[in-house]
């Protein structure tokens, strides 16, 4: 009774993690799930991509930086409890 | 910028005031004594609203890459409005202009409501946190049927400054991805990282989402992951003497991990 509800357990976690467009959800021989990996979109966005896309095609061009003012280098001390918050705009 | 400028390369300041340097920057911290004045042909400043759809689109245009890292301030915006819609406008104008790149500086832990990180820097600054998610997750969708551009997300550990204001460089460095791990890194660092991920052409980098901090300071996000520091964990430690070296490993399409 015990193994079978651990294994609706197991099975519930994969759909939900399935229909959370989560993938790499492998079932090993135990039945644990090795690697649940949330991947996003897919690798065919990521394949076939032109080359003349990529930033390094287009050297010329600029790059551009949002929040260019930001204390990035003021020297200012962010709490070390507090994790990163970017620069300010 | 200076990480951009000390390369040789042309690069816009966007800013709200149209204004830069910032008077009390340092730009000899990041290794940059050059010219950082509008009369150097390769910078360009400009006044840029993240909340003005409008001005990114004009702005970026033109543009091979873009890095977001503006944040909520008083005089810029809150957080929904700077960390969340602010950083999903870029990625659409980003988009509308063909932008190669887009990489946003976000947050480690941003994916873990439940860690202490998160908890205590969604206090700290009203509900950025969650903001810096929604951003993340809206750039992540954006991008999703794009095949020409693409986008990374670096969440850097707790900013380690002024202790620590210099570049150290990629063997300094670890990045890891799933969320698990984090640490401390200068903004000097944080900005590097950022520009190589900018330049990088490398389709493993593309459309994902990496942590980034120096590797002798190590923590797990939440105490539940301290098994991810353990010799033999199931989880890539990315290490390099360069920074395509330390940028060889990372998963492209990746989000957070899904921890039992």
């Amino acid at each position: 009774m015990k193994s079978a509800l651990a294994y609706c357990s197991y099975v519930a976690a994969v759909l939900l993690a399935a229909s959370k467009n989560t993938a790499a959800l492998s079932i090993s021989n135990d039945r644990s799930i090795n690697r649940r990996d949330a991947l996003i979109g897919g690798a065919a966005t990521i394949l076939g991509a032109p080359l003349a896309c990529g930033a390094a095609s287009t050297p010329s061009k600029p790059v551009a930086v949002l929040g260019a003012s930001g204390k990035s280098v003021r020297g200012k001390s962010t709490p070390s409890w507090i994790t990163s918050c970017g620069t300010h705009s | 910028m200076a990480s951009l400028l000390r390369r040789g390369l042309p690069v816009v300041a966007l800013t709200r005031s149209g204004e830069w340097p910032p008077k009390k920057i340092d730009l000899n911290a990041v290794g940059f004594d050059g010219d950082a004045t509008s009369s150097n042909p390769l910078l360009t400043i400009q006044a840029c609203d993240v909340k003005n759809a409008e001005s990114l689109s004009t702005n970026l245009s033109g543009c091979r890459a873009v890095v977001y890292a503006a944040s909520a301030s008083k005089k810029g915006g809150n957080s929904k409005e700077v960390d969340g819609d602010g950083v999903i406008a870029a990625g659409n104008a980003c988009l509308q202009q063909n932008v190669g790149r887009y990489v946003v500086i976000s947050s480690g832990s941003t994916t873990r409501p439940n860690s202490l990180g998160f908890k205590f820097t969604e206090m700290a600054v009203a509900g950025i946190m969650t903001q810096k998610r929604r951003g993340e997750v809206g750039v992540r969708d954006a991008y999703s049927n794009q095949s020409g551009s693409s986008y990374t997300i670096l969440r850097p550990g707790g900013l380690d400054e002024p202790k620590q204001n210099i570049i150290q460089g990629p063997s300094a460095l670890e990045i890891t991805q799933g969320d698990v791990l984090a640490g401390f890194v200068s903004r000097a660092d944080v900005a590097e990282v950022a520009v190589e991920l900018a330049l990088s052409s490398a389709p493993n980098v593309k459309n994902t989402a990496c942590e980034l901090y120096y590797r002798n300071k190590v923590v797990p996000v939440d105490k539940g992951f301290k098994k991810y520091l353990q010799d033999g964990a199931d989880l890539d430690r990315l290490y390099g003497k360069s920074y395509d070296e330390l940028f060889q490993g990372i998963k492209p399409n990746y989000d957070y991990l899904v921890d039992a």
